[in-house]
C-alpha cells in the first residue's frame, strides 16, 4: 500500500468504513509512515472535534415551536383550500342557477303561472361543497426530543482494555460498540 | 499473518485512534460527585441479546434494531436476559450473563449529563474487556462478542444507565 491509496483511504478509514484487510493495511502502512500517520491524527482529531461541536449545538437546540408553527400554517392552508373550492364551486354553479332561473320563469309565463314563484333550484352549492375535512396531521413527538436524541448514546472512553477488541460507532445515535472478536483460547 | 497478528493489530490500531481522539478519552481530571441530592443509586439496565443470521428478530428488540444492524454484520435478535438493578455508587455489581459471561460494573461518579462506570466483561475466567466509560445520563452502549471463529453468532450486552 502506498501513501497515495492511504490518503485516499483515510476518511473511510477514520469512520471504519473499510473491510478489515484494508483497515490493517492502512494501519500498518500508518505505523511505518510518519507522514500517513500525521495525517491520521489530523482527521480523527478533526473528525472528533467537529462532532463535538455538532453534538454541543444540537444539546442546545430548542425547535419546541416548531411543530406549533407547522400546525398552525397546515390550519391556515387548510382553510384557504376550503374557500378557493367554494369560489370555483360557485363560479360553475352561478350561471348554471341563472339559465336555469331563467327557463323556469319563462315555462311560467308562457303557462300563465305568475302566483307560484320561481321554481326551487335545487341544493345550493354551499350544500352540494360541503364534505368532510381533509385528515389532520398526528401529533408528533417535540422537536427538541427528537433533537436532543441525536447522538444520546455516544459513549467516551477515560480507559478501554481488551484483547481483539473494536470499537464502532452507529452515525445516528451514535450508539457505541465495543466489539470483542472471537478469540482461540489454544494461543493464549 | 496469523489470526493472533490480526488480532493484535486491530488492537494497537483500536489504541491509536483512542491516542489521537482527545474527546474521545475525556478529561479524567475533572471533578466528580460519587454520592449527591440525586440520590445514592443508579439505575443499570442490562439486556443480554443473542445475535445471528437466522430466524425473527424479537419484537421488543425493534427499537434497537435499525441501529444495530448499521454496526453489526447479523439479522437478527433474540433478547435472552433483561435485568434492572439501582446500584449504590462506588459499589461493584455482577450481572449474569447467558454462556458463562459476567459484567463486572462499578458506577464511580456522576458528570454534568454523564454517568462513569468502569465496566469489566468476563467470559469464564477470561477478561474479555475493562473499561472506563462514560455514558450519557439515559443514554446506552453496546458490548458485542463474537461466540466462535466463524463469527455465525455473537452475545450482544446493551448497559444503560439512568441517574
Amino acid at each position: 500500500m502506498t501513501c497515495d491509496d492511504v490518503r485516499r483511504l483515510l476518511h473511510p478509514f477514520v469512520d471504519t468504513e473499510l473491510p478489515p484487510p484494508m483497515l490493517l493495511a492502512v494501519a500498518r502502512h500508518a505505523g511505518s509512515c510518519l507522514a500517513c500517520d500525521a495525517a491520521l491524527r489530523e482527521l480523527t482529531e478533526l473528525r472528533e472535534a467537529l462532532v463535538g461541536a455538532v453534538d454541543r449545538r444540537l444539546e442546545t437546540l430548542d425547535l419546541g415551536g416548531v411543530w406549533t408553527g407547522v400546525s398552525q400554517a397546515i390550519d391556515r392552508h387548510e382553510t384557504r383550500v376550503h374557500r378557493d373550492a367554494r369560489v370555483r364551486r360557485l363560479a360553475v354553479w352561478g350561471p348554471t342557477l341563472a339559465l336555469a332561473a331563467g327557463v323556469a320563469l319563462a315555462v311560467g309565463l308562457w303557462n300563465g303561472w305568475t302566483s307560484g314563484g320561481v321554481p326551487r333550484p335545487g341544493p345550493t352549492p354551499s350544500r352540494v361543497a360541503g364534505g368532510e375535512p381533509p385528515a389532520r396531521v398526528a401529533p408528533r413527538p417535540p422537536a427538541t426530543m427528537v433533537a436532543r436524541d441525536g447522538l444520546r448514546n455516544r459513549a467516551a472512553f477515560d480507559r478501554l482494555w481488551g484483547r481483539g477488541i473494536e470499537v464502532k460507532r452507529e452515525p445516528k445515535a451514535g450508539t457505541t460498540v465495543v466489539w470483542v472478536a472471537h478469540v482461540d483460547d489454544s494461543v493464549e | 499473518m496469523t489470526r493472533g497478528d490480526g488480532v493484535g493489530l486491530v488492537a494497537g490500531l483500536v489504541g491509536v485512534l483512542a491516542l489521537c481522539g482527545p474527546a474521545t478519552a475525556g478529561d479524567t481530571g475533572a471533578p466528580l460527585e460519587p454520592e449527591g441530592p440525586r440520590g445514592d443509586t443508579v439505575r443499570i439496565q442490562v439486556m443480554a441479546i443473542e445475535a445471528g443470521n437466522g430466524g425473527a428478530c424479537d419484537p421488543r428488540l425493534e427499537f434497537l434494531r435499525s441501529r444495530l444492524r448499521r454496526v453489526v454484520s447479523y439479522r437478527s435478535f433474540r433478547l435472552v436476559g433483561d435485568m434492572q438493578r439501582d446500584v449504590l455508587w462506588q459499589d461493584t455489581e455482577v450481572f449474569v450473563l447467558p454462556h458463562g459471561t459476567r459484567l463486572l460494573l462499578l458506577p464511580k461518579g456522576r458528570e454534568a449529563q454523564e454517568v462513569l462506570l468502569q465496566v469489566r466483561l468476563v467470559d469464564g475466567r477470561r477478561q474479555l474487556v475493562d473499561t472506563i466509560v462514560r455514558l450519557r445520563n439515559r443514554g446506552y452502549m453496546v458490548f458485542g462478542v463474537e461466540r466462535d471463529a466463524r463469527a455465525d453468532e455473537a452475545l450482544l450486552v446493551v448497559l444503560r444507565a439512568e441517574d
